[in-house]
């Protein structure tokens, strides 16, 4: 049996995912480095929800 | 992240390292979509051949004696940053450190490992993660083939890269 091609749908969904983390890359760093304070702050959070070490959170100052 | 590249900044003009330019993954968010870290890797060459085994003390006593700054593990703790220093260790961290380029943070500007010596050195180390950021950076960053392709060919990395497209169908 040959291999079945992702559905149109699915396709166009994950060339638009792919265009969106292509623009994410092209982010001046500072914006970057907010996007990775937020994630730090969410893998803070369901570190201490499920009883796991929260790893450290960057305490930036004004940037 | 500016106040912390201002301290790096400050460690080479005060003579305390030779040169420095941030390395790992938060080198590697300079040029893909950004991924987690918990802290900043920092390639440093020092000033001269240490007669210590505690190479890094230097910089210790720079950022933590005289400036302040929290020592954490292995890791000093610049203006909320954890930041980790390695000195260069083989010919391609020293010559990724040497052809480094610098990149604009605010107001000042940051030296970075360009994202071919980057590439390379993920090839090298060949984690998982490693393996997932050098995808990301075949995918999104604006990266030089043919720089790529003598950087791995000058550090013996060409059958690993031949590995890796092979696994990950990078043609």
């Amino acid at each position: 049996m040959g291999e079945r091609e992702l559905p149109a749908r699915v396709r166009e969904r994950l060339a638009a995912r792919e265009a969106s983390r292509r623009a994410l890359a092209r982010l001046p760093i500072e914006e970057k480095v907010r996007i990775i304070v937020r994630m730090q702050r969410a893998a803070r959070a369901i570190a201490l929800a499920t009883g796991r070490p929260p790893p450290r959170v960057w305490d930036l100052p004004t940037d | 992240m500016e106040a912390t590249v201002r301290v790096l900044n400050d460690l080479e003009a005060a003579g305390v390292v030779r040169r420095y330019a941030i390395a790992g993954a938060m080198g590697a968010n300079f040029y893909i979509e950004p991924t987690a870290t918990e802290d900043l890797d920092v390639l440093v060459l020092l000033p001269a051949a240490p007669a210590s085994p505690d190479v890094l003390r230097p910089i210790y006593r720079f950022l933590v004696d005289e400036r302040g700054f929290a020592a954490e593990r292995e890791c000093v703790v610049v203006a909320g940053i954890p930041v980790q220093f390695l000195e260069v260790f083989d010919p391609l961290t020293t010559e990724g450190l040497d052809e480094a380029v610098e990149f604009p943070v605010g107001g000042t500007r940051a030296r970075v490992l360009r994202i071919e010596h980057l590439m390379a050195i993920m090839l090298q180390v060949g984690r998982p993660k490693d393996h997932v950021r050098l995808a990301l950076a075949i995918e999104q960053a604006d990266w030089d083939r043919d720089r790529f392709r003598a950087v791995i060919g000058r550090h013996g990395l060409r059958a690993r890269w031949a590995a890796f497209r092979r696994r990950f169908n990078h043609g």
